[in-house]
């Protein structure tokens, strides 16, 4: 199988400039400018006017794999990616994400202690469990499991709304407190809320039992009407509005601690909330178990025909599907950090919690960074993550005009050694503020 | 100079970060692997009853009460029915009545006599003239006709007619359920005609007329003659794909199977059985009964209604059949006449209803109880593997439950569009399965179970991979279990689960 690489470039040529969404994020506290509202909802400016626009952030984790475990360029330049080895490199299992944010608009408004801010963004989600026997299965075949019951279910996620919000952050001396309401309006989305397949290969003359714990709930992604009738959605444009039907509401909650000029900590917690999905909302069950024994000898003799190897697997996986409206959990974030100043260097430090819709995620990072010339900082940046304990990173700052840019890799390693790349992520934007 | 050390570190940033990129740029294809799946093939489970029961053709089986089978391959039914006796007849004449009095002659063969007939629906009506110029009533009698002694007459008036050649025709009588008694095989008709004054004339012209003569019952003698019954060809495929090796089958037989609800004596009369053996060779059955023939019970005068069965087996006891199905039959053929009255008694009263039929079904009867030694029997069936192209090797299992006292061997051989052979499976290869114990016994109580692994590698599957047919070989034996025939029951039968590791790339 062969596909173009250009959605991979794509993933790439974003990396220009880019950092760590997360690790950039710890920087957003070392430095103080609206963009530090995409963490931190208590931010208070010290300006009057700040505005931020187009400002892009994507963070991709392949989990605890590197993409030269199973990836590797051939004599021919070719890209071959190998099953085999992606099945013996997961460990457990891996879970593949894809978070990001486009914030369209960004205002704050300061008026005295009181910060006001407005805006405007997409936020998507995308994350998934590799299942290593199933990979082990399509890579391998299933010799292995003759006698045994493997479970081949993948959780699935993915998510893409619009979040237009209001909300306003108090000074109150060395305590900033900083709310902020969003109305959600969802545009994709699917989740699996159980997606359990149980294939048992039977010893005997293996036959294969599927036993099926299936319900997916699905609006906007796609349209099921049999399982041979399955109509992908293109994008927002089906919908042929900005806004549908999927309504919902969030906040975000913020609390900082000024301890001195150059330092302070502070928490966070955001997306808190929900979107009801009505728009071609569907849900999705198969309960069934199926024994494929291949074909029926006395079916044969009658003068029936068995139905075809590639109907019976399009019967086994056969959903039914309702059409309704559900209500679910927008991805949360939630963060904890603190940030100090010694000798013209910024120290800080963020714990980041996901939690997405399969998937929780941890992160922690350590920062370090200081003006090098009157345009230039850098900085350096540790991180650890639950699948990933020890990745050293470098850090970027400069500014052409109003637009700054910034780039943080999370892995420094990754840069020289491409093959140990496990992640991407990074974030553009532009901003003035006077 | 700020501005371009400004340009430069940026773009070293750029370039390192293209770096990632330098990896994955080109193409992405899947590595070429080597997969192994163990997928199953088919299963079933399979006895005597539920093949035979879907056979085609004109086999069929007959289980005895314990269960113990005979196949029977029948004939095409041959049937007559009473108009093949005597058929209706069309009243295509006038039949003039002359002097007042005439006798119509029943439409019958010289050597009957039929002493009283029911009438079906026979409609008749009369002509008459005359050339008196006034009216005339007629009054007309069947004399040999009545209606619980009630002898059937008729009454007309006859108006006068100015032309002297003119017909007067009468209505139409049913003579439905009328009783007729000939005599002398006739039937007596006469009138009576009257002018108004009473004075009697003879008509100058008077006759009768039937549409169709026909009869819901006769009875009297039917005399003796020969009713042709034809023939037909029985085939029996047992040994249609016979290659080799033998198949003793106890006591089969040859069956004459009789409906007869005529009211007389019938004999067969056989003008052919023969079998014709698989080297196209034909064999004359031999028997007393073939040159005496065969008398076939019917109802008495007193069992009008009553259909009589008569079965006849031609075996080894009375025929040379024994001999002849040492041979492998696989047809019968045979012709055969029916004789009424055979020994001409006329004192036997003979009936016939219109309803009656006679029928005659020949079955070969088969007892499976058998001796194979080495029966052997083999087919070819096409193939085509080219939708398993990316199959390398091929590793089967099958697994048989056998309750069949007889051991099993399948081979398989491999051939091109030219019969030009690609693979032959080898001896071990072959696919063996083992009889079921005797233990002493008539009848096998238990399975026996075997698993066969085919190892088809890839050199061997390579060459499997070009073949378009497949002939297939099935070798039976029951030495091993009996030295004489033994009986094959309706449940004995085979379970059966093949499936496959399959290596494919």
């Amino acid at each position: 199988m062969t596909f173009r690489y250009s959605y991979i470039n794509f993933l790439f040529i974003l990396g220009i400039s880019l950092q760590n969404l997360t690790a950039q994020d710890n920087w957003m506290v070392q430095w103080q400018g609206i963009q530090q509202t995409y963490i931190n909802p208590a931010y208070t400016s010290e300006k009057s006017w700040e505005i931020s626009a187009a400002s892009t952030a994507l963070d991709f984790q392949l989990g605890n794999l590197n993409a030269g475990d199973f990836i590797e360029k051939n004599a021919a330049g070719v890209n071959v990616i190998s099953l085999d080895r992606l099945a013996s490199a997961i460990d457990g299992k891996s879970d593949l994400m894809a978070t990001g944010q486009f914030n369209t608009f960004d205002l704050v408004h300061r008026i005295g202690s009181i910060t006001f801010s407005a805006g405007h963004g997409i936020n998507y989600e995308f994350t998934t469990s590799l299942n290593p026997t199933l990979i082990d299965i399509l890579a391998n075949g299933n010799v292995s499991y003759i006698g045994k019951t493997v479970e081949l279910g993948m959780p699935v996620s993915a998510s893409v709304y619009q979040k237009y919000y209001l909300g306003a952050a108090i000074k109150t001396g060395p305590v900033n407190i900083g709310v902020r309401a969003a109305y959600l309006n969802g545009w994709h989305h699917m989740h699996t809320e159980r997606l359990s397949s149980q294939l048992t290969t039977g010893a005997d003359y293996y036959e294969l039992t599927i036993a099926n714990d299936i319900e997916i709930y699905n609006a906007g992604i796609f349209e099921y009407r049999g399982i041979d009738d399955i109509e992908t959605i293109k994008g927002i444009n089906d919908y042929r509005s900005l806004f549908t039907a999927n309504h919902g509401m969030a906040f975000d909650l913020g609390l900082e601690l000024k301890l001195s000029e150059n330092s302070g900590i502070f928490v966070s917690a955001q997306n808190l909330g929900t979107i009801k999905w009505a728009d071609r909302a569907q849900k999705l069950t198969n309960n069934t178990t199926t024994t494929l024994k291949g074909i029926d000898i006395e079916r044969v003799i009658d003068g029936e025909e068995d139905a075809s190897i590639e109907d019976t697997l399009l019967s086994v996986f056969s959903l039914n599907q309702e059409n309704l409206e559900f209500s679910q959990k927008v991805a949360a974030r939630y963060n904890a950090g603190g940030y100090f100043s010694l000798a013209g260097t910024t120290f800080s430090a963020l714990f980041n919690f996901k939690d997405l819709s399969n998937i929780q995620k941890a992160s922690v990072y350590l920062q370090a960074s200081r003006p090098i010339l009157s345009w230039l900082d850098l900085g350096v940046n540790y991180q650890w993550r639950s699948d990933a304990a020890f990745n050293l990173g470098v850090m970027a700052k400069t500014e052409f005009g109003p637009v700054v840019l910034f780039g943080v890799c999370n892995n420094a390693w990754s840069l020289l050694n491409p093959s140990r790349l496990d992640g991407l992520s990074g974030r553009v934007g532009a901003y003035v503020g006077f | 100079m700020y501005q371009n050390l400004r340009m430069l570190i940026w773009g070293l940033m750029t370039l390192s970060l293209f770096s990632c990129n330098s990896l994955y740029d080109g193409d992405f294809e899947l590595e070429d692997t080597d997969r192994t799946f163990a997928v199953p093939i088919a299963f079933g489970s399979l006895n005597i009853q539920d093949v035979i029961d879907r056979a085609e053709g004109d086999a069929s089986i007959r289980i005895d009460g314990l269960g113990r089978i005979t196949a029977l391959y029948s004939g095409e039914i041959l049937r007559d029915n009473a108009s093949k006796i005597f058929p209706p007849v069309p009243g295509i004449f006038e039949f003039a009545i002359f002097d007042t009095i005439a006798e119509l002659p029943l439409p019958v063969n010289g050597s009957y006599r039929i002493d009283k007939g029911i009438f079906d629906n026979t409609n008749i009506y009369f002509k008459f003239n005359h050339n008196e110029k006034e009216i005339i009533k007629v009054k007309m009698f069947i004399e040999s006709v009545n209606n619980d002694g009630v002898v059937w007459e008729k009454d007309y008036t006859l108006d006068f007619v100015n032309d002297a050649d003119g017909v007067i025709e009468t209505s139409t009588s049913s003579l439905l359920n009328w009783v007729a008694f000939p005599v002398g095989n006739k039937i007596k008709f006469r009138y009576l005609a009257y002018k108004p004054n009473g004075d009697r004339i003879k008509m100058s012209y008077a006759a009768m007329r039937f549409d169709v003569l026909k009869f819901t019952y006769l009875d009297g003698y039917f005399g003796n003659h020969t009713f042709d019954i034809k023939g037909d060809i029985i085939k029996i495929n047992l040994f249609d794909l016979w290659k080799s090796g033998g198949l003793e089958i106890e006591q089969p037989q040859i069956t004459l199977d009789v409906d007869n609800a005529f009211g007389f004596p019938v004999r067969s009369k056989v003008n052919q059985l023969t079998v014709k053996t698989v080297g196209e060779k034909l064999f004359n059955v031999e028997s007393e009964y073939i040159n005496k023939g065969i008398d076939f019970d019917y109802p008495s005068i007193n069992q009008v209604g009553q259909t009589k069965n008569t079965v006849f087996h031609f075996n080894a006891q009375n025929s040379n059949i024994g001999e002849l199905f040492k041979d492998k039959v696989i047809q019968v053929i045979y012709d055969f006449d029916a004789l009424a009255n055979p020994d001409g008694d006329t004192g036997v009263k003979n009936f016939y209803t219109s309803d009656g039929f006679f029928s005659v079904k020949v079955n070969v009867e088969l007892p499976m109880k058998i001796k194979a030694n080495l029966f052997t029997i083999a087919d070819t069936i096409d193939l085509d593997l080219s939708d398993y192209d990316a199959a390398q090797a091929v590793e089967l299992k099958i697994k048989t439950a056998n309750s069949f006292p007889m051991d099993m061997v399948v081979g398989l051989i491999f051939l091109d569009n030219s019969n030009n052979v690609l693979y032959t499976l080898t001896e071990s290869e072959k696919i063996k399965v083992g009889s079921a114990p005797l233990n002493g016994g008539e009848k096998t109580t238990t399975k026996t179970t075997q698993e066969h692994v085919l190892n088809l590698d890839i050199d061997k599957f390579s060459s499997i991979k070009q073949a378009k047919k497949i002939l297939v070989t099935g070798s039976f034996d029951t030495n091993i279990q009996s030295a004489t025939p033994i009986w094959l029951y309706n449940d004995y039968g085979m379970d059966l689960t093949i499936g496959a590791i399959v290596k494919i790339q």
